[in-house]
């Protein structure tokens, strides 16, 4: 039974695009990741010696984005993508800090500077801006101006849209939190050429916050980096938001398709998960 | 900055790219995902060639993809919880062959993608790659023991929704290679 179950899963992928360029695509990030390496090492170097002194952080040129703004394409001799056009980037004042709280157990991410937007075309490098020591991730909000998928490069993430929608305040409403390498301020993005896009991005810090545990002193909240809750959060059949026990959901019992979704209590059900 | 291109790096970026794209699609289950996660890797690749050319650059690939899909799982944080779809998991009824492939290669694509993190990966290494248990063990950081039930939970899931009928006996019987 295991060789029918491998010939199926060797059958499963479909066909897949090959690049003849991957190679240089790759070495574009090889030297792209270097110029990062080198700029954090300056910066750190740069910090030690002012110690005691005013410390000066200089803007350091990487060679590649400008920090005029906008999103700027990284170019390789045979990237199919068209250079992004800048557009100045508008910022976007907040009337308050902007805090994005954590589910129960997960990560707070802590905004700690105004929200940048940047219009691009296709693939581009999106500056940040200066990067506040505390930060620890970029909060990036994508805001559909075209048809078109747009990707984070090196994340594994992205964004459809359908086609552009009406203009929204300039709030992070749907984002990713991407995390940040050591000195890293610039985010990658592609797009096929002619796919336009703005991004609103703001530097964040993730504070985490412990789960919860109930009456019965179990922890609930959702499972992540951090550890498994006892009670996992999901969105049962019927779309009531509740919990479902860890064990049940990571090991369901064989035969069992459907597992109870409760409160936070762990006792009240309020709806079913299907598995598997 | 110039970057020198390692000897022999090229030749085997091109000549095993189309199968660990296959491996990373199998992780990933999306062409775009699985295209950055196999570019990650050979990024991570490229300052170690020297060391591994001679000796199994597969491996050190698939070791990347492997960490860097779980690390990405690790370090993307969003607002969604998983949901419960009423109409996932619902067939059509079967007609032909074709249909019958058909759907039990949607049904199989599901279910690959409802398993959670590391039994996925155990899976796809052992039955998709057709690695040995220590070799998955290397790659994934885990003991043997772990790697066996990994893919035997896996596998149990993977046959339920495909309507098989073994049991997880049979399979941890097989495990002794």
């Amino acid at each position: 039974m295991s060789t029918e179950i491998r010939e199926r899963l060797i059958a499963l992928p479909p066909t897949l695009p090959d690049r003849p360029d991957r190679f240089e695509v790759v070495r574009h990030r090889v030297r792209r990741r270097r110029r990062r390496q080198v700029a954090g090492a300056s910066l750190v170097a740069v910090v030690a010696v002012g110690i005691g002194a005013p410390v000066v952080v200089a803007s350091l040129d990487d060679g590649g984005a400008a920090r005029d703004g906008g999103g700027i394409a990284t170019q390789s001799p045979t990237t199919p993508e068209v250079p992004a056009t800048p557009v100045p980037t508008t910022p976007v004042p907040t009337a308050e800090q902007t805090t994005t709280s954590g589910e129960p157990g997960d990560d707070e991410q802590v905004a700690l500077a105004e929200i940048v937007t940047t219009d691009g075309t296709g693939s581009a490098t999106v500056d940040l801006g200066d990067r506040p020591a505390e930060a620890t991730g970029v909060s990036v909000d994508v805001i559909c101006t075209g048809a078109g998928t747009i990707r984070f490069t090196g994340y594994g993430t992205s964004n459809s849209c359908p086609g552009a929608e009406p203009e929204r305040a300039g709030r992070l409403d749907r984002f990713n939190v991407l995390a940040l390498d050591s000195g890293q301020d610039t985010i990658e993005i592609t797009a096929r050429a002619g796919v336009t896009w703005r991004v609103a991005t703001t530097y964040v810090q993730t504070v985490f916050t412990p789960a919860p545990t109930n009456a019965n002193g179990q922890t609930y909240g959702n499972q992540n980096e951090h550890g498994t809750p006892d009670l996992i959060g999901v969105i049962a059949s019927n779309r009531a938001s509740g919990y479902v026990y860890a064990d049940a959901y990571n090991n369901p019992p064989v035969g069992v398709s459907r597992i109870p979704v409760y409160l936070s209590d762990g006792l009240t059900q309020v709806g079913t998960f299907k598995i598997g | 900055m110039v970057v020198e291109e390692p000897d022999g790096f090229r030749e085997f970026v091109q000549a095993r790219s189309p199968a660990l794209l296959r491996t990373a699609w199998m992780l990933t289950g999306d062409a775009a995902t699985a295209e950055d996660l196999l570019q990650t890797a050979l990024v991570r690749t490229w300052p170690h060639w020297g060391r591994i050319a001679s000796g199994n650059p597969d491996a050190y690939v698939r070791t990347a993809m492997v960490r860097t899909n779980a690390s990405w799982r690790a370090r993307l944080w969003y607002r969604e919880r998983p949901s419960a779809d009423p109409e996932a998991g619902s067939a059509p009824a079967r007609t032909t062959d074709d249909h019958a492939r058909t759907r039990d290669r949607i049904v199989l694509t599901a279910a690959l993608a409802t398993l959670p993190t590391r039994q996925r990966q155990a899976v796809v290494l052992r039955y998709f790659d057709d690695l040995s248990v220590d070799e998955v063990a290397s790659i994934m950081q885990s003991s043997t023991g772990t790697v066996k039930s990994q893919c035997a939970k896996g596998l149990t899931k993977l046959r339920a929704a495909l309507g098989d009928a073994t049991g997880d006996a049979s399979v941890l019987q097989e495990e002794t290679r």
